[in-house]
């Protein structure tokens, strides 16, 4: 997993049941507008996201519809382990406790 | 000398100012553009659709800040091909790399069903399907080849066979690639020509003693003694 699937994943698990928008995500999670939208069909597609439109017209919003995206129970928890792991990953041998000692 | 450069400087600094404004407005113009033609390379009908008015729908929120505007929106636009491949593994594309494979897959098997059959050349067809049913999973591999070059994807029921052992196949079309696509006249012609000559060196080259009358005669011996191997394929021909 890349280093931005996992920028955006952190944030959509910040608050899992709020929906986002792209641009949104993008400046939460530090990401290019470009490099936002792979990552999310991606994830759509593996079912880890939904997205849905906004139930405004936009002649009631003043502005044209969103495309809301929104972590499914199955991602989030996906996402939290994939992170997790992630994390692990990262971590330096000798940052990890000795077997044993806690 | 202080006056000229401080009107030369003056001139500059509003010559600069008029080229930022034009180049924001021009931005503001192409924009929606370039958002419309990243959404062209999208694969499907509904995610060009949805993808437009969802960028559209973000790029809003900028009116006013024309050049972060058209900075998004080229963004977007370099990125599109990244999300056209992403979306393309779902539709379930073929590229170039496995259609060739599959050619020269396919190019083969049709060899060997056009030796057996007894089919001097030509394109595959229901009754060929008709008079061979066993063959028939080949003929839905070799539809990549004849399709009409274009984004077609559509499944065909085909009913084959005798009434006692009647068979339904699925052929199904995928959509191929744009270079795929450029590939496939070319590719037919190359299939034809391989076919063709794999055919003639079956048949005839490999009996060059033979004066040319006999060498048809062979031939025709061959397909009897083949009749005689398979009976189940001497009947359906």
């Amino acid at each position: 997993m890349t280093l931005a699937t996992q920028a955006v994943l952190r944030v959509m698990l910040d608050d899992p049941g709020a929906p986002r928008y792209g641009f949104d995500i993008a400046r939460e999670a530090g990401l290019a507008t470009g490099s936002l939208y792979p990552i999310l069909a991606r994830l759509e597609q593996v079912g880890w996201l939904t997205s849905y439109w906004e139930d405004q017209s936009p002649e009631t919003g003043g502005r044209p519809r969103r495309r809301y995206y929104q972590l499914t129970d199955d991602g989030a928890v996906a996402a939290r382990a994939e992170l997790h792991e992630a994390i692990r990953r990262l971590t330096p041998r000798s940052w990890q406790p000795a077997r044993g000692t806690i | 000398m202080n006056d000229a450069a401080l009107w030369a400087g003056a001139a500059v600094g509003a010559l600069i100012g008029l080229l930022l404004a034009e180049v924001a407005d021009v931005g503001a113009w192409i924009s929606p553009k370039l958002i419309q033609s990243a959404a062209k390379r999208l694969p499907t009908i509904e995610s060009r659709d949805r993808y437009q008015e969802e960028w559209l729908a973000e790029l809003h929120a900028f009116d006013g800040l024309k050049l972060i505007k058209l900075g998004k929106a080229i963004s977007v636009w370099l990125s599109s091909w990244r999300i056209r491949n992403v979306l393309r593994s779902q539709v379930g594309y073929v590229d170039l790399g496995s259609y060739s494979r599959r050619l020269v897959k396919v190019a083969g098997k049709w060899g060997r069903y056009a030796w057996k059959a007894g089919v001097i050349a030509g394109p595959p067809g229901e009754d060929a399907i008709r008079r061979n049913p066993e063959w028939i999973f080949h003929v839905i591999s070799a539809e990549l080849m004849f399709q009409p070059a274009g984004g077609v994807s559509d499944v065909e029921m085909i009913r084959c066979g005798t009434d006692s052992t009647s068979t339904t196949i699925y052929a199904v079309r995928v959509p191929l690639t744009a270079p795929a696509r450029l590939m496939l006249p070319a590719a037919q012609a190359i299939a034809f020509i391989l076919y063709n000559v794999w055919l003639i060196r079956k048949r005839y080259v490999s009996m060059p003693r033979l004066p040319a009358e006999n060498r048809r005669i062979g031939h025709l011996e061959r397909r009897v003694e083949y009749r005689e191997r398979d009976p189940s394929i001497a009947a359906n021909e």
